[in-house]
């Protein structure tokens, strides 16, 4: 137990001091290991990490996922996208935030991270809300966390890295996060409403749309709807894996961006350049948390927490209460990836050990990571858009962004509460 | 440094951008030649493995040099402009030493690879010179880190 907090002091020592993660974790764990065994078995360890990190070919999806998202960026979709929202929420009070959360919730279809998200919709939605006279705190807060839906509804990135990490099925994985994220869908709509109840002015209406227009807009979004089909029915109809199905939609990616004229050889160039840095960060925070993880599997900490829930007669639930407390303290500091690489590989036995579905807490882990996306001060989706949008204080993104939080909270209850809404779809699909 | 790291720049952008549009391709090849076809790919599962060795690792220098690796400024934005300069060297002498330890961790998997004759099972590529491959970009990351490093140094003689 204490030569695993020495190491976690260690590591946020270094993180503090702009360390990248992915290094001072990598290098606590090397250094942890070879003092609590030795040099040559932490060498060794480090070692075989590097190399299977490389030759893992379940691991190629996050690459080519990644590809698939930046394709679909750059093919401009979102524009379509929340075009048709716009023609059926807009004319309601606060529609337009609401056709960001509904549009957000579609491009997560097609898109892996929310980062991703969040930053393609500001382009779409926020000039449209703040022509209409939307609040910027509204406004910011809705885009911000609607790109969390990137993560919930699959494919998912952050789902994959976990059903690596806990050798669940990622099949069954993104079967799961279906029905979750309509659920955060109705929840962010709440967040608006309630929003609007408080400060009517912050989201006047917009303009009322036909039947006809609708119906128009709609037809706009086909490929969309596609994309989707083509990678999740091949996945669930069992033509493809779900590793094949994101090189499918990769080259689905490529064909809609080059459909749609937006790809020049430069272009085509920055997508693919841009996608290997990505990869390679990735995995390089995969590599440092895995070294890290072997580290503290070495000390007693795992054995420990069991020890402590048996010690305290804790019953289980109140232990995923605790371990999701937990996550959201953690993750106002720390950058998502990490912090599920850092802690999954704890917890996971655990959580399994008390007779919980893996795939459920998967749900509820990457519900907390969308929470560590707009929470203050290291919300990454906030930090993003303020990049973007330079004129918006960051204090009043946060604000805007508070509903939405207090939303998050009262979905991850309903979710814990009835794990038949994660595990339903499981049941049948993958 | 600094020139030798931007000199190997194109090269390994060239890298990554056929390394993995080999992958999304071999990919469909393999799923349009088993069913249009029937005659997958052959060993198409080790070569995404190894087309994917080439995109992570020539990814990792790229990220360093586009300061995309994940770090958080959070404590570092409070200091004052001395603490600062310390702290960045610091952070980046840190990454150097971290990025040689990986490369050299993984040199140390390479020659045991090439022990073993560790190969791949379909097609029995050697794996040996993809591990030593993967040991040489974690160094020229190692030279990424060692350049900001340098950086960092000769800003702070210009300020004192």
């Amino acid at each position: 137990m204490l030569e695993a907090g020495i190491g976690f002091a260690a590591m946020l020592l270094l993180i503090f001091l702009q360390v990248p993660m992915a290094f001072a974790m990598g290098l606590v764990g090397l250094a942890g290991t070879a003092l609590l065994r030795n040099w040559p078995s932490a060498y060794a360890m480090a070692g075989s990490v590097v190399y299977e990190s490389g030759f893992q070919y379940m691991l190629s999806v996050v690459p080519l996922f990644v590809l698939m998202g930046n394709f679909i960026t750059q093919a401009r979709l979102s524009k379509e996208l929340y075009a048709a929202a716009y023609a059926f929420l807009g004319h309601r009070r606060g529609g337009l935030a609401m056709s960001t959360i509904v549009a957000c919730g579609g491009f997560g279809a097609v898109c892996g991270s929310s980062l991703a998200t969040a930053a393609t919709m500001s382009k779409v939605a926020y000039p449209e809300m703040r022509n209409l006279g939307y609040s910027p705190a509204l406004a910011t807060g809705s885009i911000a966390a609607g790109g969390t839906l990137g993560i919930l509804i699959p494919p998912s990135v952050v789902m994959v890295v976990y059903c690596i990490l806990t050798e669940q099925s990622i099949g069954k994985m993104f079967a799961a996060g279906i029905l979750p994220g309509i659920l955060a869908i109705g929840c962010y709509m709440l967040a608006v409403q309630w929003t609007i109840w408080r400060q009517p002015e912050a989201g006047p209406p917009g303009e009322k749309f036909n039947w006809a227009q609708r119906l128009g807009a709609l037809r706009e979004v086909w490929s969309v709807l596609v994309l989707f089909l083509v990678v999740m029915g091949g996945i669930y109809g069992g033509v493809f894996t779900s590793t094949e199905a994101a090189g499918i939609g990769a080259c689905g990616g490529f064909l809609f961006a080059w459909a749609r004229g937006r790809l020049s050889w430069k272009v085509l160039s920055e997508v693919l350049v841009e996608s290997a840095r990505t990869t390679g960060m990735l995995f390089m925070i995969l590599i440092g948390a895995l070294i890290f993880a072997n580290f503290i599997n070495f000390t007693t900490l795992p054995a420990d927490l069991k020890h402590y829930v048996q010690a305290f007669a804790l019953s289980p639930v109140a232990v995923i209460v605790m371990i999701c407390a937990l996550y959201i303290l953690l993750g106002c500091v720390l950058e998502s990836m990490s912090m599920i690489l850092l802690t999954v590989p704890v917890f996971y036995p655990l959580v399994q050990h008390l007779g919980f579905d893996l795939i459920w807490f998967g749900i509820i882990v990457v519900v907390v990571t969308e929470i560590s996306f707009i929470t203050p001060p290291v919300g990454m989706n906030v930090i993003v858009l303020r990049g973007l949008l330079p004129e918006v204080p960051i204090r009043t993104m946060f604000r805007g962004v508070m509903p939405f939080v207090f939303a998050d909270f009262v979905r991850l209850g309903i979710l814990i509460a009835l794990p038949v809404i994660s595990t339903f779809l499981p049941r049948y699909l993958g | 440094m600094t020139r030798l790291f931007d000199l190997l720049q194109p090269l390994l952008k060239r890298m990554a951008e056929i390394s993995l549009a080999a992958m999304a391709l071999l990919t469909l090849v393999d799923v349009l030649g088993r069913y249009v076809f029937s005659f997958p790919v052959r060993g198409s599962v080790e070569l995404t493995e190894l087309l994917m060795v080439a995109v992570i690792f020539s990814g990792i220098p790229l990220a360093t040099k586009a300061h995309a690796h994940v770090a958080i400024d959070l404590v570092t934005l409070a200091l004052g402009p001395r603490m600062r300069r310390i702290q960045t060297v610091l952070a980046h002498t840190i990454a150097l030493g971290a990025s040689l330890l990986f490369g050299a961790v993984t040199w140390g998997r390479a020659l045991s690879a090439r022990e073993f004759e560790d190969q791949t099972t379909m097609l029995g590529i050697p794996l040996a010179p993809m591990v030593f491959f993967m040991s040489a970009l974690l160094f020229v990351n190692a030279l990424g880190n060692a350049a900001q490093l340098w950086q960092a140094l000769t800003e702070r003689s210009e300020h004192a």
